[in-house]
């Protein structure tokens, strides 16, 4: 309660006052947050995590005066830094296949290796299947907060995230 | 494996992000300079409208009567130092919309 009402305290500020201090109290706050997200996205890239984070909060500062509090500050910055990593996924599907991003090979499976292969599983996902799935377990997000995140139905969400956790399953059940 | 095993295993394996205590600093480095409202800049403009339109009447004013003028001068420098000031502020502004 205390921090929705520093949170709402904060994004009033900046909203109003154009006050800097506390847009960067919202970085401290939230950054944790969206850096794991992206890193998760990104595949474990620091590098462009770094970048991709710094461009969700450039882009959340230019349009904090569109944000309506309709959702949660935080599923309004995770959708932009989504779209961010999308935007980024297209911009490098003009360019050539960097072999760091290929999907992972997948070995064979014993209870050592178990655990040391389940974010490639993940990685092996397809779009958007792996961000629900990393949204659903990683980010602790409910459905429709990740559909709102998305831009994608509950239904569908719901459907993509059963495809996911099936094959996730099936792969560790082994 | 049910959907509560594959969630710990997922949460026990997944990247966590070792922070970047420059993180904060760097986003506000690159913020970009607030910019004013549409009314300030409608403001603004109709400000500077009325003192390009005082200064010109009285650039007119000084030429027909200089010699009237007790102090033409300090007039003359007077005037300059508006035109000037107005000529700055207009190519300054020109030079930062592009």
């Amino acid at each position: 309660m205390r921090q929705k009402i520093l949170e709402l305290s904060l994004l009033s500020q900046c909203a109003l006052a154009d006050n800097r201090q506390a847009f960067g109290r919202l970085v401290e706050m939230y950054s944790p947050q969206v850096r794991r997200f992206l890193l998760n996205l990104t595949k474990g890239d620091a590098v462009l995590t770094d970048d991709l984070s710094q461009e969700t909060f450039i882009k959340a500062y230019i349009s904090i005066r569109s944000f309506k509090g309709l959702s949660h500050f935080s599923t309004w910055l995770y959708k932009i830094a989504y779209n961010e990593y999308m935007a980024w996924l297209r911009r490098r599907s003009d360019e050539p296949l960097d072999p760091g991003y290929d999907a992972p090979d997948t070995g064979p499976d014993d209870d050592d290796s178990r655990t040391a292969d389940v974010m490639e599983a993940v990685d092996a996902l397809a779009e958007p299947t792996r961000s629900i799935i990393i949204l659903f377990y990683c980010e602790d997000r409910p459905i429709k907060e990740i559909a709102q995140i998305l831009g994608l139905n509950i239904n569908t969400v719901k459907v993509y995230l059963k495809r996911g956790r099936d094959r996730l399953q099936q792969k560790f059940s082994k | 494996m049910n959907d509560k095993e594959l969630k710990t295993l997922i949460r026990e394996n997944m990247r966590r992000d070792p922070g970047n205590p420059f993180f904060t600093r760097k986003v506000m480095n690159r913020l970009p300079e607030p910019s004013s409202s549409p009314a300030a800049r409608w403001i603004f403009r109709a400000t500077w409208l009325a003192c390009a339109a005082i200064l010109a009447a009285l650039w007119l004013d000084f030429i027909n009567n200089s010699t009237a003028s007790p102090h033409p001068i300090l007039s003359l420098i007077l005037l300059w130092s508006a035109t000037l000031f107005v000529i700055y502020t207009s190519l300054r502004r020109a030079i930062h919309n592009t």
